[in-house]
């Protein structure tokens, strides 16, 4: 097992390696923030001044050394729009992603497993088909329609909910419905298929040759083996939550990684960028580790191998 | 006496398993073929049989080529062909040929039948197109369906009617050589001796030559003039079908031959026991490989590999305690 | 009081539909299936695939799958009729009064599980076993069925072993609270020869050390001529020849029989295997009369009217044939 974990730790920290690089090389490409710092008659020597004092004028594999050595030490750089240091302002607007993140994964995870199991017991019935329709909706349907749909019902209509903002417990709600429901279609059709699956599998057959009883069957065997394929994807599902938000966060105003990261695009702002980046990616990272140890204690196959 | 037609010479294939990541010295090696010799003849039918893990379907990939060997020779007609490439090895694989044991694993489902057998032929690139199209009328003939099943798809067949279908697949490139991998084990006991007869009718009539892998005795004693018994990776016994069957030499083969079921309820044999698991492939034992589960294990088993030798009986076998042929000269 | 002695098991004129893989409309799977056994009786039932030979086993155990259902005929188990009893009553007698073994011993049980979990599951449930009672059973159990180091297999995982033991052990859980009918479906199909023959000799051992009755489903004779006392014969869903093994063998009455037992490979090279005409018929479009008689030697017009009924041929021994007598 140790060795399991060991091995897919490597796995992951070379991820992240590869990830830094190529986030590295993308920002660089994207343009010269130079252009965007100097007055706009800046005369050629000018603009050499100021490349120097951004470092941006060494050779591009040393310029990534630099910036490996300062990524150890913390240190990402100032950002260019907010002129302070980039790492702390990233870390300061984390919470509020991670928070909406979790919500939504808890709840997608909880509602998506339970409904799967359910309609996958209850085969055939209306609850079943009227369940998978709105999943397919649900996983058709665009993160900001949904967002603006919600807002529309719940906060123009009804009065219910506010639309913006992140005050109290009833900001998170909408936001964390919208960013969910995509996420609950995926698992619950996923437990559904996976489940229908076990149920005629074989081993299950000989379970109730046995004189096992159904609750054992299904709650014992039926769901551990279902959840294989299941836990594979919550892993990118947590991964999607965490890093995708942007959406979400743009159209409910919601003050996290996402939209500080949109920001930073749009002016070039290598060092939030890069810092907003390998953490949203850090995090991803370690989601997927988590989902593979899972898997060791889940499936003692793939402990032993 | 008719010629060889294929001669395996010591073949060998060990696969390395990956070593752990902090240990690098440490990787396992799966011994899964271990110098195995073995002759078809002309127009002859060579059994190969053995239990799960004896090496017997690694050999047939070695032989169609679908794997290098490790160490070793394939002799064809002659010619070495463990190394060939490019039209040698082309040439090589339009002699020889294989049937598989799952009729409804090894067409495409997605294929339609008559594209599935003139895929060989539009590889070779030799024929036109009408030739092609000619040639699997005729193939599909042969097999005993009608011209009609070109256009259908698989699972418009039965198993026993896919197997031929694979069968006319096989004969397209007008192979000298059919590997036949347990091919009529998936199917039932009624179609089986359809395909059986099918088989040899074609081997009369176009002089093939075959190799069967199989685990049921029963019809590898009905279908084969020479056997080679393996058990884990390693020749144990070879030598005529009647001999062996009539003396087995080696110990596996006698408790392999007396585990067969009885064909009468009144027929009951004394079955050889064998003691204890198959050994891991990974870690074979010393010696004889046999001898965690011989019956007949004396200490120089696990001491010396005892060498396959001509026995009185008339096989080869591969055991320190078969009473060997007399030999004319040195001791 | 009733003293005719009824078998343990008798089923009776046994009816199963099924929907059709393709969904498109019933198949009759089970056309009037009779047959008794009792304890310490082997009975085999044999036939190629599509005869309704699993169907029968399953239906007994009330395991059919969804697509299928009983319409028509009764399962009498030790005087009660199974048929009519609940999910949770058959879960009761599963395990503790009829048990079933299966095909592949590879998926039988669940990889997720330690075998020795598997084992308690049945001795819990039927046999009220915990803690030291149910672990030395658990070790007994193993020891039964000749698994070296049984403590340390209990902790074991379902693919850490071989086919062979797999078997052997989904045979001691079979067996393991008791039960007076076993049905075994093919049990050393997917076996090596030399673990077929361990295990066919283990379940002679188990029949008769706890007096089971015995069912084999199988296409093998040779598995009916080790383990059988009488054999069945299934074609197409119906019944077509049933006697004792040795009636069976030497003096087959119905043509499949007789074809069947010509199909199979003596142990001599022979010149051509006698083969059976033609495929197994539709079971959506089956014919008026014999469903064997498209395929048959010696089928007259009569055969084509009108299904032939089970006939006495011999003491004990029936056969569903027009013909039968001049066989």
């Amino acid at each position: 097992m140790l060795t399991y974990f060991l091995r897919r730790a490597a796995r992951a920290v070379l991820t992240l390696i590869g990830i830094s690089i190529v986030v590295f090389v993308i920002a660089r490409l994207s343009g010269d923030p130079s252009l965007q710092l100097a007055p706009e008659d800046a005369t050629p020597a000018e603009l050499a001044q100021i490349r120097a004092e951004l470092g941006l004028d060494k050779p591009i594999p040393v310029q990534y050394l630099v910036f490996v050595e300062r990524v150890a030490h913390g240190e990402f750089g100032n950002s260019i729009r907010y002129q302070q240091p980039a790492l702390p302002l990233v870390l300061s607007v984390l919470p509020a992603t991670l928070q909406l993140g979790l919500s939504a994964f808890v709840l997608s995870t909880v509602a998506g497993v339970l409904l799967g199991v359910v309609t996958a017991l209850k085969r055939g019935s209306w609850m079943d088909s009227a369940t998978r329709g709105l999943a397919v909706i649900g996983q058709a349907a665009p993160s900001f329609w949904i967002g603006m749909m919600l807002i529309l019902l719940f906060s123009v209509q009804l009065h219910w909910l506010p639309s913006s903002g992140r005050l109290g417990l009833e900001h998170m709600m909408l936001p964390t419905l919208a960013l969910a429901l995509n996420s609950v279609a995926v698992v619950l059709r996923l437990t559904r298929a996976s489940m229908l699956e076990t149920l005629s599998s074989d081993y299950v057959r000989f379970l109730r040759a046995k004189g096992v009883p159904r609750r054992l069957i299904v709650w014992k065997h039926a769901l551990r083996n279902s959840s294989i394929p299941v836990v594979a994807v919550l892993g990118v599902q947590l991964g999607h939550l965490i890093g995708g938000a942007v959406i979400v966060e743009t159209v409910f105003n919601w003050p996290g990684v996402g939209r500080l990261m949109v920001e930073a695009l749009n002016a070039r702002d290598f060092a939030v960028i890069q810092a907003g980046a390998l953490l949203v990616s850090f995090f991803t990272v370690g989601a997927n580790l988590s989902v593979d140890l899972l898997f060791g204690v889940i499936d003692p196959r793939i402990r032993y191998e | 006496m008719s010629g060889v037609l294929l001669e395996a010479i010591g073949l060998t294939k060990r696969y390395a398993l990956p070593g752990r990541l902090f240990r690098k010295g440490d990787r396992s090696v799966v011994h899964a073929v271990e110098d195995v010799s073995f002759q078809v003849f002309e127009g002859g039918t060579l059994g190969l049989i053995g239990e799960s893990g004896c090496g017997k379907s690694t050999t047939a990939k070695l032989l169609l080529r679908l794997e290098n060997v490790s160490a070793g020779r394939i002799m064809f007609a002659g010619q070495e062909v463990q190394n060939a490439n490019g039209r040698e090895l082309r040439a090589y694989r339009s002699n020889v040929q294989a049937v598989f044991q799952d009729p409804y694993s090894s067409l495409s489902p997605r294929r339609r039948v008559g594209d599935a057998i003139a895929e060989p032929l539009i590889a070779a690139g030799a024929m036109s197109k009408a030739q092609i199209a000619a040639r699997v009328a005729e193939l599909l003939e042969v097999v005993g369906l009608s011209g009609r099943a070109a256009t259908l798809y698989p699972h418009e067949f039965s198993g026993g009617q896919r197997q031929r279908i694979a069968i006319a697949r096989g004969l397209a490139l007008q192979p000298r050589l059919l590997i036949l991998d347990e091919p009529v084990s998936a199917l039932d006991v009624s179609i089986r001796a359809q395909i059986l007869n099918l088989l040899q009718d074609l081997q009369e009539r176009f002089g093939l030559s075959y190799l069967l892998i199989s685990h049921d005795l029963d019809i590898v004693a009905h279908m084969c003039t020479n056997v080679v018994v393996m058990y884990l990776g390693r020749v144990v016994e070879a030598g005529d079908m009647s001999d062996v069957r009539r003396a087995p030499q080696h110990p596996y083969t006698q408790a392999l031959f007396s585990s067969v079921l009885p064909a009468h309820p009144d027929r009951r044999r004394e079955r050889i026991k064998l003691m204890g698991p198959l050994p891991s492939p990974l870690d074979p034992p010393s010696g004889c490989v046999f001898r965690t589960r011989c019956p007949r294990v004396q200490p120089i088993c696990a001491e010396r590999a005892p060498p396959l030798i001509e026995t009185a009986a008339g096989s080869r076998a591969a055991c320190h305690f078969v009473a060997p042929a007399e030999s004319l000269g040195v001791a | 009081m009733n003293e005719a002695k009824q078998p343990l098991l008798e089923v009776r004129d046994l009816r199963v539909r099924m929907r059709s893989r393709d969904g498109s409309g019933e198949l009759q799977v089970l056309n009037g299936v009779s047959f008794g056994v009792d304890r310490g009786q082997t009975l085999g039932i044999v036939g190629e695939s599509g005869c309704g030979k699993s169907t029968t086993a399953l239906a007994i155990m009330q395991l059919l799958p969804g697509s299928a259902r009983v319409n028509g005929g009764t399962i009498r188990f030790a005087g009660e009729d199974l048929l009519a009893k609940t999910e949770q009553d058959m879960s009761r007698l599963r395990g503790a009064r009829l048990s079933m073994i299966f095909q592949d011993p590879m998926v039988a049980l669940d990889p997720l599980f330690t075998v020795g979990d598997q084992i308690a599951e049945p001795l819990r449930r039927h046999m009220r076993l915990s803690g030291q009672q149910l672990r030395e059973r658990q070790v007994s159990l193993l020891q039964s069925v000749n698994i070296p180091s049984p403590e340390t297999r209990l902790g074991q995982y379902p693919h850490q072993m071989s086919g062979g033991m797999l078997q052997r052990m989904v045979g001691a859980i079979a067996i393991s609270c008791n039960p007076e009918l076993l049905i075994a479906d093919e049990p050393t199909t997917a076996l090596d020869p030399t673990a077929q023959a361990q295990f066919l000799d283990l379940l002679a051992r188990l029949r008769d050390a706890h007096r089971l009755a015995l069912i084999v489903v199988t296409h093998d004779f040779g598995v009916t001529a080790r383990l059988c006392d009488v054999v069945l014969v299934m074609y197409a869903g119906t019944v077509v020849e049933c006697g004792p093994v040795r009636e069976i063998f030497d003096n087959p009455r119905h043509p499949y029989t007789q074809a069947l037992l010509a199909a199979i490979p003596q142990r001599e090279r022979q010149a051509r295997l006698k083969t059976i005409e033609g495929q197994p018929p539709d079971l959506a479009r089956l014919p008026a009369g014999c469903a064997f008689a498209a395929r048959c030697a010696r089928a007259v017009d009569r055969c084509r009217e009108r299904a032939p009924p089970s006939l006495s041929v011999g003491s004990h021994h029936v056969a569903a044939c027009w013909r039968a007598e001049d066989a």
